[in-house]
């Protein structure tokens, strides 16, 4: 039995105003989790099931028939739901089972991983979209990092179920390994490569798309080096496709050259895709004293209406960067940051930070807030869900 | 321009079975991140300043 048919006055991001009429009075408690069941779907309106009632109304996601999804009830009258304000929850792991048990969901550590991962993106959530995630992730044999799985997520809810078979294969293919991983390869072929006795054309492009030397004769940083390397790396692979075909190197050097042309181009696949969910995984490789050293990191852009924002998490291997962490937040005026490090480095950090700050300031016109931490409990800040509040913090 | 830049890009992906086949997904992916897709140059610069401090923290030179 239809109790009320309402019309949408607003959808908008995530929030669904609905024109409740006289069932008013029957309506979930403000700040309570409410069920939505989709009973139909009509060109660009659904009718939905809320506490017994249907409604009519418009939804700012494509969701099934058949579907549920979880709303926060914002308000009464008018009944306003939010959709993807559950971030305040997350904290506490039973609400985080009990949003689970709302959708019948089995209560999995995986289960619980993507529902916080959902959460925190400002994703709605959606039963049906939370069983094909964990049943690819379960299925793919693959083991997934945090990117991989914010990445997922995305493609996941961002396209309809038509596309979702097309897109689900290619990101198998091209993300059989984690951005991490695939870094840690190129670098590896890399050091084999310097073994080789190559053209120096391809060494020069090498160092060109991911060196930065710092011992350099002429004291400039190689920018290319920490930035997007996708237009270097497709010279290069292009280059290397012209040595291959001149066919006058070894077996081994081919072979290698070969390895290093594919990891090359899935960089820029994997680039391209992270991209355009405003992911930036990036790694260099830093020479110093005739050795060199990786280094991953990452960018977050966040579209704040005229001003976007950026968030950098440099995060290099603990036992060779003297346990530091790099957090910070830049937009078109100023950059916050927080360098994370063991108490015996503060006060030298702390007097290098100063001079830092007026050189950015100087230099590239933003005012500079770099300072230094010492957090005894740093293993809190490569937890996902502490980073996050640390970098909102920040913001 | 990002036309020529995601032909190749394809090209060679399939040429060396990074993928199997372009899908429109990953063309208009990689045709996007050509065209606006990269970071404000200083953004590079400031994280190039990361690195370097980096480098000097870990080899206790020029000043840290």
């Amino acid at each position: 039995m239809i109790s009320a048919i309402s019309n949408i006055t607003n959808a908008s991001a995530g929030t669904i105003n609905i024109n409740a009429g006289s069932a008013v009075s029957n309506l979930p408690q403000v700040n309570s989790t409410a069920l939505l069941n989709v009973i139909e779907k009509m060109n660009s309106t659904y009718k939905v099931l809320i506490n017994g009632k249907v409604f009519q109304t418009q939804l700012p996601i494509n969701a099934e028939k058949g579907d549920d999804i979880l709303a926060r009830v914002i308000q009464q009258n008018p009944f306003t739901l939010a959709l993807d304000k559950f971030e305040n929850l997350l904290s506490d792991p039973n609400a985080v089972l009990s949003l689970l048990e709302k959708l019948q969901l089995s209560k999995t550590v995986l289960s619980e991983k993507i529902l916080k991962l959902v959460a925190l993106n400002r994703k709605a959530i959606t039963k049906s979209k939370l069983e094909k995630i964990i049943n690819y992730i379960e299925k793919s044999g693959v083991e997934f990092d945090e990117s991989r799985l914010v990445l997922l997520i995305n493609l996941i809810w961002d396209n309809s179920n038509e596309t979702y078979q097309d897109i689900t294969n290619s990101y198998h293919k091209i993300f059989d390994i984690s951005f991490e991983k695939l870094s840690a390869e190129i670098y590896e072929s890399l050091l084999r490569l310097n073994r080789l006795n190559l053209p120096q054309e391809i060494y020069f492009k090498i160092n060109e798309a991911m060196i930065f030397d710092y011992e350099n004769e002429a004291h400039q940083f190689n920018l290319v080096s920490v930035g997007d390397k996708s237009d270097e790396f497709l010279s290069l692979a292009r280059v290397i496709e012209g040595e291959v075909e001149r066919n006058v190197i070894g077996a081994s050097a081919l072979y290698e050259l070969e390895h290093m042309q594919g990891l090359l181009v899935k960089y820029i696949l994997q680039k391209a895709i992270y991209n355009k969910y405003n992911i930036y995984p990036e790694f260099v490789i830093i020479k110093f004293k005739s050795r060199l050293e990786l280094i991953n990191y990452q960018f977050e852009k966040s579209a704040n209406g005229k001003d976007d924002s950026y968030k950098l998490f440099i995060n290099p291997d603990k036992d060779r960067f003297e346990n530091t962490v790099i957090h910070a937040v830049m937009n078109t005026s100023r950059i916050y940051g927080l360098i994370n490090s063991t108490a015996s480095n503060f006060s030298k950090i702390e007097d290098y930070l100063c001079k830092l700050n007026a050189r950015i300031a100087e230099e590239i016109n933003i005012d500079s807030y770099l300072t230094v931490t010492v957090d005894e409990t740093k293993e809190m800040m490569f937890d996902s869900f502490s980073r996050a509040r640390s970098l909102n913090r920040l913001a | 321009m990002e036309n020529t830049y995601t032909n190749e890009v394809i090209r060679l992906a399939l040429k060396t079975k990074v993928i199997s086949n372009a899908d429109d997904f990953v063309v208009k992916c990689v045709e996007q991140n050509k065209k606006s897709g990269r970071l404000p140059i200083r953004l590079n610069i400031i994280t190039a300043y990361l690195m370097n401090f980096l480098i000097e923290l870990k080899s206790g030179s020029r000043g840290v």
